[in-house]
């Protein structure tokens, strides 16, 4: 009886032990504060096709699609003038669009805010990607991409071809940005 | 016991630390993984910020809104309109005292968490007193929440029934004649305060 005792409470330490350096491998643990208040979007059913023949205007008045960019690594970021957390995040954008322009990643941000406001803001910070406002359209599209309530930031990054590949509603770090790129746009 | 199990227990005793390491490994681990939500888990913004409205008197809607833990709303974010808009005029609104932010866009900023208590003075038109419509009331907001997410500006129509104490004010003289005639529904004994008085001035 004293073995078959002993035999259990080491098969326990044993399973305990194994379920621990899975989760100490998971990188749980090390996920920054940041990175772990995000709240993740259900998985998308928008095709590609739908995808990339979206069209918004941008600060000129240009019409432009967002198929253009179907060969690279597409960033879409839905932001506003209004929201906080999204304006912590825009130089973080800036940031990865100019360390990564010689790589086939491009980031666009889709604003849900009037022309005037987001003028006046890229303006004041020099953001280094195209931006659309569109108070009414950016939400409608980013609800498609699984955005249920339509809250902001969301970023959604879209792998050559259509495929949905990140999904986050929350500040995104450059940590996160900078491993998905080196995994899916390789030099 | 024989010696092998001995010793197997005594290897297993003197590796009680690492085990200990091992179930705060799990225990943070689950932690973590509570911690982080998923989009189903933020409230919608009806539930997130709860909204009552009354007519606290004859002059007065009073707005209260029941806002969910971590979740918070901005002052200068709300707006209030009539529909049609020339049912009502409103004066200047008065608030419950809120706490004041640093925020990135706004700068200094009033904050309420919690609840918030607003005071929006009106007065109705006579003709929509006189033919029983109710007011009308749009009410635009915008909060976030602390896990680093806004909402977008959020509108609410609220209906409120007024009875025919409401203050009242006249047709604008270009739509008189058009309309069936007037009936004043203002109380013999009603506050003498004039419409511009009170649009002028916070309750």
């Amino acid at each position: 009886m004293p073995k078959r005792f002993l035999i259990a409470a080491i098969v326990l330490l044993v399973a305990l032990a194994g379920v621990a350096l899975w989760l100490d491998r998971s990188d749980l643990a090390t996920l920054p504060l940041a990175a772990k208040s995000h709240a993740t979007v259900a998985a998308t059913a928008v095709s590609p096709g739908a995808l990339y023949s979206a069209k918004f205007s941008d600060l000129q008045g240009n019409v432009q699609g967002l198929g253009q960019w179907d060969r690279k690594l597409l960033i879409v970021n839905f932001w506003a003038t209004w929201c906080g957390p999204c304006k912590e995040e825009i130089p973080i954008l800036v940031k990865i669009q100019e360390k990564f322009s010689g790589r086939d990643v491009q980031i666009v941000g889709i604003a849900v805010d009037s022309s005037l406001n987001v003028a006046n803001y890229s303006r004041s910070i020099k953001i280094n990607y195209p931006i659309f406002p569109d108070e009414v359209g950016a939400i409608a599209f980013s609800k498609r991409l699984g955005n249920r309530l339509g809250l902001l930031p969301h970023t959604v990054v879209i792998a050559p071809g259509g495929t949905v590949i990140y999904n986050k509603l929350g500040v995104v770090t450059e940590a996160e940005l900078v491993d998905i790129i080196a995994k899916n746009a390789p030099i | 016991m024989s010696f092998r199990w001995w010793g197997l227990w005594k290897g297993s005793f003197f590796h009680c630390a690492f085990v200990l390491r091992a179930g705060l490994v799990v225990a943070v681990g689950f932690m973590a993984l509570t911690a982080a939500s998923t989009e189903s888990d933020l409230l919608e913004p009806e539930r997130a910020f709860q909204l009552s409205a009354r007519f606290s008197d004859h002059k007065t809607v009073e707005l209260n809104y029941k806002i969910a833990d971590g979740y918070y709303l901005y002052r200068p974010r709300f707006k209030f309109a009539p529909e049609p808009t020339t049912s009502a005029k409103f004066g200047i609104a008065r608030f419950s005292k809120g706490k004041m932010k640093q925020d990135p866009t706004f700068g200094w900023v009033e904050t309420y968490r919690d609840s918030v208590s607003i005071f929006l003075p009106v007065a109705m038109l006579e003709t929509h007193i006189s033919r029983g419509q109710p007011l009308r009331l749009k009410i635009t907001s915008q909060g976030c929440a602390d896990a680093g997410i806004c909402y977008p500006p959020f509108q609410q129509v609220v209906s409120l029934q007024y009875g025919s104490l409401a203050l009242a004010f006249p047709e604008p003289a270009a739509n008189i004649g058009t309309d069936r005639p007037v009936q004043s529904t203002a109380p013999q004994n009603a506050p003498t305060s004039s419409l511009s008085e009170l649009l002028r001035k916070p309750k």
